[in-house]
């Protein structure tokens, strides 16, 4: 590139360099492409919602609010929901707590900690499908691993997904197995990233480890607790691959979640405007647990101190 | 008529086996004295007399594309034989082959676009009366009665006339599926049904009979439980063949009906809950204390694994699961295991449930391309195809001569029942409504909240009747 | 002595966390090594491997099944897809990090929802935009509904290494005549290269497990994916080839155990520096 020429582009940039411009010269792309690919499928959905498509039927046509009207008379849906918030609720106290310990405990660097860490991280990044298979084998009643376990110390082997007791205890079990790594490290992290000194200032003050870790630890750890409680909270609302490949919704519905319902609904009957009504139902959840949580706490990131 | 053509000249079928050697040296040498396709014609029909207006390569070059199902073992089986069919038609056959959900999905949105991107598409039985009846596949009379177009070894006269009636024959002007003689689809690439499964061995020690009835089903069970083998086993999970394979069988087989009436005209009306209903669910429960202890896990797999394994003495299921129950190399009791056809109550026909598949060409294929996909239809329904998916995946095939085969027959005995079960097997009324797999479900439901006993019976017959009531209105086919 | 055992009790109690780890996986690996029988027969499983039958199964696996096409294609698409993710994100991570604008927050909050939505509620819609594209059942078909997925996680990931540079280096270059967008890209590119590693590793994991849409998208075999081919193993209605399903599981889980020997550190970096500060 000539200087000349080179002065010339550096001149039309100069105009595009006006701040105001700038800034959405470099949203552009990705605010264009999300409003093509995620916007467009929302607005398709909701206009699904209000019809009564049907794969077989077709006519697709208008009902208004009548799936949504349907959906709050259906037991089916509530059981759902229930089953969600179940799911939701027990996965992310599980591993929440398993998680903030396991990082309080690799915080001891113990000699070969990093291996450990290092297979601790394995789970989460495996195909949830894998998962479920994986865990329909160990847990086989009749020649899975943790059955004959658990039968050689002498005790009887629940009937995992045999029973609507167990069903939801199961799934939560082999979620929190593939998940608890995720806030583990990402509260290991930020526990790392602490200054020592606020430790060290706590114990020349003569606080008990476990008041310096509910009064100094603990409050420092929160913006990651909730980052990462957040994100498995909405993941695990959202998931239904590894209830596809471990339990399918059974036995009877109890573990049939929200999201499970939708894509029975939608992908095995091929209930398009129904099942997009359930969609919707949960984008309602999401977004109002959204605001509820922002009012609280705000996470953004280099801003979430 | 369709029938009159193809037997005609088919004659001695070892003949025309022969022909089919004949034909494929021919073209294996043709294509290494690297003779152009556009010359075998007549050195074919010089070879061949009695085919002399048949051009096997008359489409060669033609790509065309079939969508079918990735569930089963049908597209490995067609995936073998795939060179031959190029090297004998020059047809390139692309398959795509996936799950059930998408290939329906898929399926519909072809078959009502502006063209189908699928020259032969594959439909459930149970789907039958909703693809062919809704008017989406093209009738094949024509084709079949054309010399020119249909091999003269396909031999038509060889489907087993209840698959052709399950998925093949359609009368348009009444809507009832296997009435009448216009074909629409050809059955493919496997049917099935249930026949029961039962060990020789525990059974002659315990100086029992194979149950043909469902009384003899239960004293056996009863007399075979010990704490190694479950007297029976059963699907008890919340899975499709709870209630098409264990509840059906038990419950037509006891004097049972699942519908009255006509979806068209709005009172087709569900008998679930009638008496023959909760007793056949009661008999599911009555038998738990005799099945496997953890039977309300029980799928599919998990059956064929508890039998092939030993740790069951009886039980109906799906044909297909011969192969595996029977071959050494995945069961262990492959010597001891006798098929028979399944229990039936005092003066019923044993039959169950009718499953399979057909396959046709959309009315909205590309004209010009209807005729190739007709030659590719007939290929991949074959005797070959048929034989080798019996002989390599134990996949049901639909042609007697499959079933009849002596060398198959002596490697599988069990052929002899699967064949009378799929010609004694009973079309489910509900697969003439597109809402067939959503209400199965529903009742698998219910049906395993039964067997888990969260439920009784006749509470899970209530549901399922008041479930499927409010389908059926929803969807017009009650008033 | 107290300590010597509170000592011994903490590596007792870490050899556990291993084994709760690996010990599935080892599972799955065993019985990958068996004949299905000797899976319902055997329990435990025992350790004498047959190397015909290892063999055998992953032959099955790898070339009559295509898993090892399937991952190659997974490969693709997926380094396909992250290429352009990062063209597109970053740019709008660093003018989330650099200007204040009004609705910056929002919008950024908003962006990140997006990796919220349920797949189910999506699904579908992209599914008929790719078929009005023209692109299903092509690579392309995938990478472009994943470019999306993957779009919200990865600008909200740069947005916190952008964050972490300090403002005046970029007043520096803009004082020697650079243009923003000459800042942007010889400037700041360099400096946020390990941010750029850590963020395609955080859009790639979750692409490489999606299969609803590549289920509907993907017809031909030429075309699935690795996770795709993985769901086919999870069909109710016919018995279950438990070793060669094992087989399968050990097929997918093998490049991402190599992958995550290699990426382990920008995991834990990725999770510091870009997810919270």
């Amino acid at each position: 590139m000539t200087p000349a020429s080179r002065e010339r582009l550096g001149t039309k940039l100069g105009k595009l360099d006006r701040p105001g411009t700038v800034v959405w010269l470099l949203l552009a792309p990705t605010l264009l492409y999300l409003a093509a690919f995620a916007i467009f499928p929302l607005f398709y959905s909701l206009r699904l919602s209000f019809t009564d498509l049907t794969a077989a039927a077709g006519t697709g046509d208008w009902v208004g609010l009548r799936n949504y009207g349907d959906l709050l008379r259906d037991p089916h849906f509530w059981n759902a929901t229930k089953n969600s918030a179940v799911m939701v609720g027990a996965s992310l106290a599980i591993q929440v707590v398993l998680g903030v310990a396991l990082a309080m405990f690799f915080n001891l660097h113990l000699r070969g900690a990093w291996l450990v860490r290092g297979i601790l991280v394995l789970p989460m990044l495996i195909t949830p499908i894998v998962v479920g298979v994986m865990w329909r084998a160990l847990l086989n009643p009749d020649w899975g691993l943790i059955n004959w376990c658990i039968a050689a110390v002498g005790l009887e082997p629940p009937n995992w997904f045999g029973s609507i007791e167990m069903a939801m205890p199961t799934l939560i079990l082999v979620e929190s197995w593939q998940w608890t790594p995720f806030v583990f490290i990402i509260v290991y992290a930020r526990l790392q990233a602490l200054p020592q000194e606020v430790f060290e200032a706590a114990i020349v003050d003569g606080a008990k480890p476990l008041a310096t870790f509910r009064f100094v630890t603990l409050p420092l750890l929160m913006p990651a607790i909730i980052f990462a409680a957040v994100f498995r909270a909405v993941d695990s609302f959202r998931s239904f691959d590894l209830i596809f490949g471990l339990s399918y919704g059974g036995p009877a519905r109890s573990t049939t979640t929200l999201s499970f319902f939708s894509f029975q609904n939608g992908f095995q009957w091929q209930n398009y405007g129904y099942a997009a009504a359930v969609s919707y139902m949960m984008l309602l959840i999401l977004a109002v647990g959204t605001i509820v949580l922002l009012r609280f706490v705000q996470i953004r990131p280099g801003y979430a101190k | 008529m369709a029938k009159k053509t193809t037997s005609g000249r088919t004659g001695d079928p070892s003949k025309s086996a022969r022909g089919g050697v004949n034909r494929r040296q021919v073209i294996k040498g043709a294509g290494a004295a690297g003779v152009t396709a556009a010359a075998l014609p007549g050195l074919v029909g010089a070879r061949q007399a009695f085919a002399a207006d048949y051009d096997p390569m008359k489409y060669a070059g033609t790509e065309i594309n079939i969508l079918m199902t990735g569930d089963e073992n049908d597209h490995r089986a067609l995936d073998d034989l795939l060179p031959e069919m190029k090297a004998e038609t020059g047809i390139d056959l692309v398959v795509s082959a996936p799950a059930l959900g998408p290939l329906i999905e898929k399926t519909l949105q072809n078959l009502t676009g502006e063209q189908s991107a699928f020259e032969l598409i594959m439909y459930l039985g149970f789907l039958t009366t909703q693809q062919v009846g809704g008017g989406y596949f093209s009738q094949l009379n024509d084709l079949i009665d054309d010399p020119a177009e249909t091999p003269p070894d396909w031999d038509f006269d060889d489907f087993i006339p209840a698959a052709m009636r399950n998925v093949g024959y359609y009368d348009m002007a009444t809507g009832t599926v296997g009435k009448g003689t216009d074909v629409y689809g050809i059955p493919g690439l496997h049917s099935g049904s249930v026949i029961y499964f039962y060990r020789k061995d525990l059974f002659e020690e315990a100086g029992l009979q194979p149950a043909s009835t469902w009384d003899e089903f239960m004293a056996a069970a009863q007399a075979l439980h010990s704490d190694d083998v479950a007297g029976c086993s059963f699907i008890g999970a919340n899975d499709f063949s709870l209630a098409t394979v264990d509840w059906y069988t038990r419950f037509i087989t006891t004097g049972g009906s699942l519908m009255s009436g006509d979806p068209n005209e709005k009172n087709f009306t569900p008998q679930i809950n009638s008496a023959e209903g909760i007793n056949a669910l009661q008999m599911l429960i009555d038998s738990l204390p005799y099945a496997p202890k953890n039977v309300t896990q029980y799928g599919f797999a998990e059956n064929v694994d508890g039998f092939s394994t030993g740790r069951i003495a009886q039980m109906i299921f799906w044909s297909t699961i011969a192969g595996p129950v029977l071959n050494e190399e995945n069961s262990l009791v492959a010597d001891v295991t006798g098929t028979a056809h399944v229990p039936a109550g005092p003066g019923q026909t044993p039959r169950a449930i009718q499953g399979g598949w057909g396959v046709g060409i959309p009315a909205n294929v590309d004209p010009a391309k209807r005729n190739a996909a007709w030659r590719a239809l007939t290929w991949i329904t074959n005797k070959r195809i048929n034989r080798h998916s019996i002989e390599a995946y134990n996949i049901d095939a639909n042609r007697t001569s499959a079933f009849k085969d002596p060398e198959l027959l002596e490697k599988f005995p069990y052929l002899e029942h699967a064949l009378s079960a799929i010609e004694n097997a009973v079309t489910i009324p509900t697969s003439r409504i597109p809402e067939f797999f959503q209400m199965n479900a529903m009742m698998n439901v219910e049906f395993n909240a039964a067997l888990i006993g969260a439920q009784d019976a006749k509470t899970a017959c209530d549901n399922v009747q008041a479930q499927w009531e409010d389908v059926l209105r929803k969807a017009g086919h009650l008033a | 002595m107290k300590r010597r055992i509170g000592r011994a009790f903490a590596y007792l109690v870490l050899i556990m966390l291993g084994l709760a780890g690996i010990a599935p996986i080892v599972y799955l690996a065993v019985l990958s090594t068996k004949k299905r029988i000797e899976i319902l027969a055997q329990v435990p499983p025992t350790l004498d491997f047959k190397w015909s039958r290892i063999e055998k199964n992953y032959d099955e696996v790898l070339f009559s099944q295509g898993m090892l096409e399937f991952t190659v294609n997974s490969i693709v698409v997926v380094g396909a897809t992250t290429v352009l993710v990062l063209v597109i994100a970053t740019p709008a991570a660093y003018a989330f990090s650099r200007f204040r604008f009004r609705g910056n927050e929002n919008l950024a909050f908003t962006i990140l929802s997006m990796r919220f939505m349920p797949p189910v509620a999506i699904a579908i819609p992209l599914f008929l935009m790719m078929q009005w594209v023209g692109t299903h059942d092509s690579y392309l078909g995938l990478i472009l509904p994943y470019i999306a997925f993957s779009l919200p996680l990865v600008v909200w990931i740069m947005i916190g290494f952008f964050d972490e540079i300090p403002q005046e280096i970029d007043d520096a270059a803009i004082m020697d005549g650079c243009t923003r967008f000459e800042v942007l890209w010889r400037v700041m590119l360099p400096m946020v290269r390990p941010g750029l590693v850590t963020a395609s590793l955080f859009g790639a994991i979750f692409i490489w497990n999606e299969f609803l849409v590549a289920l509907y998208v993907i017809d031909s075999r030429e075309f699935q994916t690795i996770a795709l081919g993985a769901a086919t193993l999870v069909s109710a209605q016919r018995p279950i080839d438990w070793n060669i399903a094992a087989a399968v599981g050990v097929v997918t889980v093998v490049p991402i155990l190599i992958f995550s020997i290699f990426v382990q550190r920008y995991i834990v970096r990725g999770l510091t520096a870009g997810a919270v500060k």
